[in-house]
């Protein structure tokens, strides 16, 4: 399943960066994904935590 | 598995399910040639809503559209248990096979059971009945019986079918149950239209992934408080800052410092339900301003209904008769006492003047006694004896005679004599001014008895058309239950004050939350400075900043979706049902409200609950034809009895209006023959009187007759002839 058209155009109309806008996406599909995982909820607060590390690494300078 | 193409049903089986005996082998509903409408015709009571039960079975394992008579049967056919033997096993299956033609899905709940000796009992009448036991969510059994249930989800996206576990999670994928009332409508869920809509905000949310950002939403503010965790300890001033944020963020969520939610203890909330327990409100902040909202919502929607009764109670004109009543009884005992305080003015009145008023012949005539002996010298008479003496000492009278002369002398003192006799008339030379002044004023004193007398005559009549008024009140209300009429204004009244009052607690609570945000605010951007300042702290504010960043940037998603989604439903419901319902000047705004329920106003005059049968119908199209279009979601729609309550005209309307209402959308509609195949007479769009049947003709997929076999109480599927 894909986030739905007019929440991505929401965020596509944020006044924030691009990667901010690619971010708040990857998130969405994230959750999406985990509503229909039987993972764990701490493998995904971690995962969560990974993907915020990654970003700020990737984009800090 | 997941397709974003509109889906119908293809088939529908049911075997020893309720009236439908034996096994009816699929019956295809799958559309063809682009044809979405199908027709199921029975007449009341040969089994159209148990199709509707059925499929909802089938998905959800509830039956909503039953029927009382029902009650006490089990849910699998009668004819199939009592022609099983003793130990014979007894299967029941509920099918449904729906997809389109990318994917298919089929969903099947099948229940069996050996047959035990049927437990009997004896009613309060003397009748003999079996007995019967509800087992969970699998229905009413025969006592005694041990059903076992087998249900399967499988899809499939060419021969193979795929079987997936979890079978709940996976319908409620393909519709949740919360829009289901949207798809399988009946009669009851139109009546109840106005609280049914308020329960679709959870499956709109879900529909449009509102509930993935909300979600989303939740875990980031995990995340920040994961961090802001962290930061704890560094140094006293980000502390300081941390501290002063949370307790705002605290106060906002109404929470204590180990995140337990504090409430008003003091003040219990209102009873929302009969027999219900104490509940109290959050303390604060934005839960307190929802649990304002909900009573304040639960306070209109009492109001309303206390409307309504008052209205079945003729109460608008039995309210203003009693007031009038209670009026006249109040102001009667006056009335009566003016009128005897002016009749005894009067008589106190007549006895002052009355003598004067029967005398005024005797008086006049005095008057005018005194008046000619006035004249004449006469009066008063001491002048009379003065002036004698006078004479007799000049010793000449007026007339010339001389008085020197002894009997000329006894003549004037003779005279004088007899005139004394009348010196009592010296007083009426007094009384004579007052008698002049009397008679001048007799026609203004009169008056004042006249003014009595008319005065008493119209107070008499004002007492009279009182008493007219009061017994024709009485009569009016002698059929109207006058003291329920009392207390439902009286309770109508306390509700409008609290009301008053929670809405000015809502406005405070609104300004104090605003004022709390600033504050919260302000602390995070010292927090975060403080944060920054620190190098051990560095690392975990750049996570927090992107974070509290993500929150705020999520949180404008949700408004902007939200307000969106709502605009759009809320336009589209009221563009379609002003299309469809044939009033557009009757019905000015169709209003979507926050929690989803809708308004229909005339004028600003909420006419919501004034709509009729056929209106609401048209209501409950509209907003399911608007929720359909703001989701995407496409599943197909089952209506019972879609027009039987409808008038000509508007059923002439839908009947135009079904094939392209949902141009994309199967739409499978139970009904009876009278309301499919009679003609609609009298409407000028249809001046060949067209029956529904011809209307919507071009656009029937399949049409079938539900024969109802009377005497063995089963119902089985068969062609439309």
């Amino acid at each position: 399943m894909s986030i739905n058209s007019d929440i991505e155009k929401e965020i596509d109309n944020l006044n924030i960066a691009s990667t901010e806008k690619a971010l708040m996406k990857k998130i969405l599909s994230f959750e999406l994904e985990k509503e229909g995982s039987t993972k764990g909820t701490k493998k995904y607060t971690e995962d969560y935590g990974k993907m915020i590390d990654t970003y700020i690494s990737e984009n800090s300078e | 598995m997941a397709d974003n193409k509109q889906r119908s049903f293809l088939s529908i089986r049911l075997k020893n399910y309720r009236q439908y005996y034996g096994d009816s082998g699929k019956i295809s509903l799958a559309p063809q040639d682009g044809k979405l409408i199908n027709i199921i015709q029975g007449e009341n009571g040969e089994g159209k809503s148990n199709i509707l039960n059925a499929m909802n079975y089938c998905l959800y394992q509830e039956e909503p559209h039953f029927k009382s008579q029902y009650s006490g049967m089990p849910i699998v056919n009668i004819r199939a248990i009592n022609d099983a033997a003793d130990g014979d096993e007894v299967e029941m299956i509920v099918e449904l096979e729906l997809g389109n033609e990318e994917i298919k899905y089929k969903i099947a709940r099948k229940i069996t059971f050996f047959k035990n000796k049927l437990i009997k009992q004896v009613d309060t009448e003397g009748r003999e009945t079996i007995s019967v036991t509800r087992i969970g969510n699998l229905g009413s059994f025969p006592t005694g019986v041990n059903p076992t249930a087998k249900n399967s989800f499988q899809w499939s996206t060419g021969k193979d079918w795929k079987t997936e576990v979890n079978m709940e999670h996976h319908i409620h994928k393909l519709l949740p149950p919360k829009l289901k009332s949207f798809f399988f409508l009946d009669g009851e869920f139109l009546d109840e239209i106005a609280s049914t809509f308020k329960g679709v905000k959870k499956g709109v949310d879900e529909l449009s992934q509102l509930n993935l950002v909300y979600i989303t939403i939740a875990d980031i503010k995990k995340m920040v408080t994961t961090y802001e965790r962290q930061s704890k300890g560094t140094d006293t001033e980000t502390d300081t800052y941390l501290n002063e944020k949370q307790n705002h963020e605290n106060w906002l969520e109404s929470k204590n410092l180990k995140g337990e939610t504090v409430y008003d203890k003091e003040n219990p909330g209102l009873k929302m339900e009969e027999g219900g327990s104490v509940w109290y409100h959050p303390k604060s902040g934005k839960p307190r301003e929802e649990s304002k909202k909900k009573e304040l919502d639960f306070l209109k929607q009492k109001i309303h209904e206390i409307d309504e009764q008052l209205q079945k109670n003729n109460s608008s004109v039995s309210q203003e008769w009693s007031i009038n009543l209670a009026k006249i009884e109040k102001l009667l005992p006056k009335k009566y006492e003016s009128l005897e305080e002016l009749k005894s003015n009067k008589i106190k009145y007549l006895v002052q003047e009355g003598p004067f008023v029967y005398l005024r012949e005797s008086v006049t005539f005095a008057s005018n006694l005194i008046d000619k002996k006035r004249k004449v010298g006469q009066l008063p008479v001491k002048q009379n004896e003065i002036f004698v003496k006078d004479l007799l000492e000049a010793e000449k009278c007026i007339c010339g005679t001389d008085l020197h002369d002894e009997k000329a002398r006894q003549n004037i003192i003779d005279w004088q004599k007899n005139s004394s006799k009348d010196s009592k008339l010296d007083a009426c030379v007094e009384i004579g001014v007052e008698f002049r002044n009397k008679l001048k004023n007799f026609k203004k004193d009169f008056s004042v008895l006249d003014k009595f007398r008319s005065d008493i005559i119209n107070l008499q009549e004002e007492i009279d058309n009182y008493e007219d008024d009061k017994k024709e009140l009485i009569a009016k209300l002698k059929g109207i239950d006058e003291i329920k009429v009392k207390e439902l204004f009286s309770e109508k009244t306390a509700k409008e004050e609290l009301r008053d009052e929670t809405l000015v607690e809502l406005a405070e609570i609104k300004t104090d939350i605003k004022s709390h945000e600033r504050e919260r605010n302000t602390c995070e951007v010292d927090y975060n400075r403080a944060m920054k300042n620190n190098s051990k702290l560095k690392g975990v504010a750049d996570k927090l900043e992107l974070l509290q960043k993500l929150h705020k940037t999520f949180n404008i998603v949700r408004h902007n979706v939200t307000k969106k989604f709502q605009d759009s439903l809320g336009e589209n419901t009221e563009a379609y049902f002003k299309k469809l319902v044939w009033k557009e000047t009757t019905f000015s705004d169709v209003v979507l409200q926050e929690d989803y329920s809708l308004k229909v106003l005339n004028d600003g005059y909420d006419v919501t609950h004034d709509l009729s049968s056929g209106e609401r119908l048209v209501l409950a199209l509209s907003f399911i034809a608007a929720v359909r279009q703001i989701s995407g979601y496409k599943f197909p729609l089952v209506i019972d009895t879609p027009i039987g309550k409808i008038s000509e005209t508007p059923k002439t309307n839908l009947g135009k209006f079904y094939p392209k209402y949902l141009a994309d959308t199967q739409l499978t509609l139970l009904v009876t023959g009278s309301e499919y195949e009679s003609n609609i007479v009298g409407v000028k769009d249809n001046p060949e009187n067209h029956s529904v049947r011809k209307l919507i003709k071009e656009s029937v997929n399949v049409e079938y007759k539900l024969n109802y076999n009377e005497k063995k109480k089963q119902t089985t599927f068969g062609d439309y002839t």
